[in-house]
């Protein structure tokens, strides 16, 4: 059965606004939580940290799974407020986590290269790097380490 | 493109937003309340939202079901079940910053309305709750519009 929703009683309303007033409005709502948003990113980059080095002890599925939740809860967070570099490289673990999807297919220490370059990055950049080139670098370590051309100490 | 013709006025509808994240139920309250809706109920998962949604129904449902995807995903197509009130008819957006094809199986499954993937831009989140008012004959007749990702590496996906 389909029943029209109650929700399109609200379109095309008199005391309505438009489509560009409502969106503006929500971005307006949105850079309000621009500080609490760069908190949140900190946060996240430290508890990243904190998961890798949990993982490099247990190397387990759970351990993997609580850093692919922080991964995207980051990518989320950085992709809404406009830290772009900070949320490719958030993604980038993500997939690089989903394609090995196994703790045995999943090295620690490539991890921890993610943890500490995802660190450096929201820092502002490490080394002579800028932001762009460590998520540049960070793709390039996800896509050899699936290919198995990266060595592992 | 929405023409400036379409009028909106959401103050009376009430949204259900469930994230277990608290910051992602906080930017997603937020936009919704730029949206001009005011009564906002937030839940950390969808079982607990549909324990309470039998005694104050909602008519948009915004969910983001990850970790939990299998449970929540239940939870939702249990949503569309009569005892359910006008909120068995509520339009339900799936958010989620992990977008997989097993996920898109499952969410059309449970028949939500659509999947929007995070980070969205809130004309993202608004098109789609507008492409949803409409009655699923009329959508099938009017394509959703293309949208435009908050950043590069967003992906949408929709039927």
């Amino acid at each position: 059965m389909v029943k029209p929703s109650r929700l399109s009683q609200c379109v095309n309303t008199p005391a309505g606004v438009s489509f560009e007033e409502a969106a503006a409005g929500a971005e307006a709502a949105l850079a309000e939580l621009a500080v609490e948003a760069g908190s949140q990113m900190a946060a996240g980059v430290l508890a990243l940290s904190g998961a890798c080095a949990d993982y490099a002890n247990t190397h387990d599925r759970a351990g993997l799974m609580r850093i692919h939740c922080i991964a995207i809860e980051l990518y989320t967070v950085a992709g809404t407020f406009e830290a772009p570099h900070l949320a490719a490289s958030a993604k980038t673990l993500a997939d690089f986590i989903e394609e090995t999807a196994k703790p045995e297919q999943c090295p620690p220490a490539v991890l921890t290269m993610f943890a500490q370059a995802i660190n450096a990055l929201q820092r502002g950049g490490a080394g002579g790097q800028t932001p762009a080139q460590l998520a540049r670098g960070l793709s390039l370590l996800a896509s050899r380490a699936l290919s198995g051309h990266v060595q592992l100490p | 493109m929405i023409p400036d013709s379409v009028r909106l006025n959401f103050s009376t509808a009430r949204v259900g937003i469930v994230d277990p994240s608290k910051f992602a139920l906080t930017i997603t309250r937020s936009v919704v309340f730029g949206f001009g809706f005011r009564e906002i109920f937030e839940y950390s998962s969808a079982p607990m939202a549909l324990a309470r949604l039998k005694m104050a129904p909602v008519d948009l449902v915004v969910c983001d079901p990850y970790p939990n995807v299998s449970e929540n995903l239940q939870a939702l197509a249990a949503l569309r079940d009569p005892r359910y009130g006008d909120t068995a008819f509520a339009p339900i957006i799936v958010t989620t910053g992990s977008v997989s094809l097993e996920l898109m199986q499952a969410a059309r499954q449970a028949q939500v309305d659509c999947v929007l993937a995070k980070p969205f831009s809130a004309a993202a989140l608004l098109e789609r709750i507008l492409w949803t008012t409409k009655r699923p004959g009329m959508r099938d007749a009017d394509p959703p519009p293309t949208v435009h990702a908050a950043v590069e590496t967003g992906v949408i996906e929709i039927w």
